[in-house]
């Protein structure tokens, strides 16, 4: 799923690892997720989002939209 | 918006791929140095299993080699720096520890049997000691793992089980339409090793964490 997560952490002046640090979770965690290769669980997108202070749908970009 | 994709490093890969193929490069010359020494004492089974052995234990020294020497090892495996190294360190020990227990037990497992040259009784030992090892490294690893290490976890053991269920019940129906040998036990052996390598692989590809940090 495509995400601002690198845009957001850039903003921040963080690296990889000082965000990986600030989340509880690896600097390949971070890698993954800003590659799109690894979509978060669900508690992780929260973390990120008050992290950031940006609702979960601004970080993470999904297309899907529900029939009419 | 989203900010643009940023670039791997490319140098970086070159370098991982250079010594990717340099220990692929060894075991094979290591594998072919020995089989004139050894061509009609061991089953062909055992020359896979031998095969498998000493690509475990090439990377298990390969990643040795960046934990003790880090600035070889920054350059070589998939960590962003000297920290990112030191905060992996723990992981990687236990890599390593895995990688050359199992690596040597393989190893002596197929140099061993009624007509091999290592006794049977040190490599059952090796084996056990391995499988040991493997089980103590699962269980003490698992809590340091965060979310994504998990995942790939599992999505290993399914890769594995994918591989090992192909390769196995094609050989079965093979063997039982006469249309090859049975499959001798070492070579089982080796074909859940070389799967279980092969799963670890695809599932740490998928996720791009055979890529450097970008």
């Amino acid at each position: 799923m495509e995400n601002r997560l690198r845009e957001l952490r850039e903003r921040e002046g963080w690296s990889q690892g000082e965000l990986a640090r600030r989340l509880g979770v690896s600097r390949q965690t971070i890698n993954a997720v800003e590659t799109d290769k690894y979509d978060p669980s669900l508690p992780l997108a929260l973390r990120m989002s008050r992290l950031f202070g940006v609702p979960v749908p601004d970080i993470f970009i999904d297309q899907w939209e529900p029939e009419a | 918006m989203k900010s643009a994709p940023a670039q791997p490093n490319l140098r970086k890969a070159a370098l991982q791929m250079a010594g990717g193929g340099v220990v692929g490069l060894i075991g094979a010359l290591s594998v072919s140095a020995l089989l004139p020494e050894i061509r009609g004492t061991i089953a062909p089974g055992a020359v896979a299993l031998l095969g498998v052995g000493m690509i475990y234990g090439l990377i298990g020294l390969m990643v040795g080699l960046g934990l003790v020497l880090p600035r070889v090892g920054v350059a070589l495996l998939n960590v962003a720096d000297r920290e990112d190294l030191a905060e992996q360190r723990a992981v990687l020990t236990r890599s390593v520890i895995t990688c050359v227990a199992l690596g040597g037990a393989l190893m002596l497992l197929a140099l061993s049997g009624p007509t091999g040259r290592v006794p049977d009784t040190l490599a059952a030992g090796a084996m056990i000691a391995a499988v040991i090892v493997m089980a103590a490294v699962t269980v003490t690893q698992w809590p340091l793992y965060d979310e994504l290490m998990r995942g790939v976890s599992m999505e290993a053991a399914a890769a594995m089980s994918t591989i090992v269920s192909v390769v196995v019940m094609s050989w079965a129906m093979l063997s039982h339409f006469g249309r090859t040998g049975p499959m001798d036990p070492l070579g089982l052996i080796a074909v859940l090793a070389g799967s279980l390598l092969l799963g670890t692989f695809i599932a740490a590809g998928r996720r791009g964490l055979m890529m450097p940090p970008q």
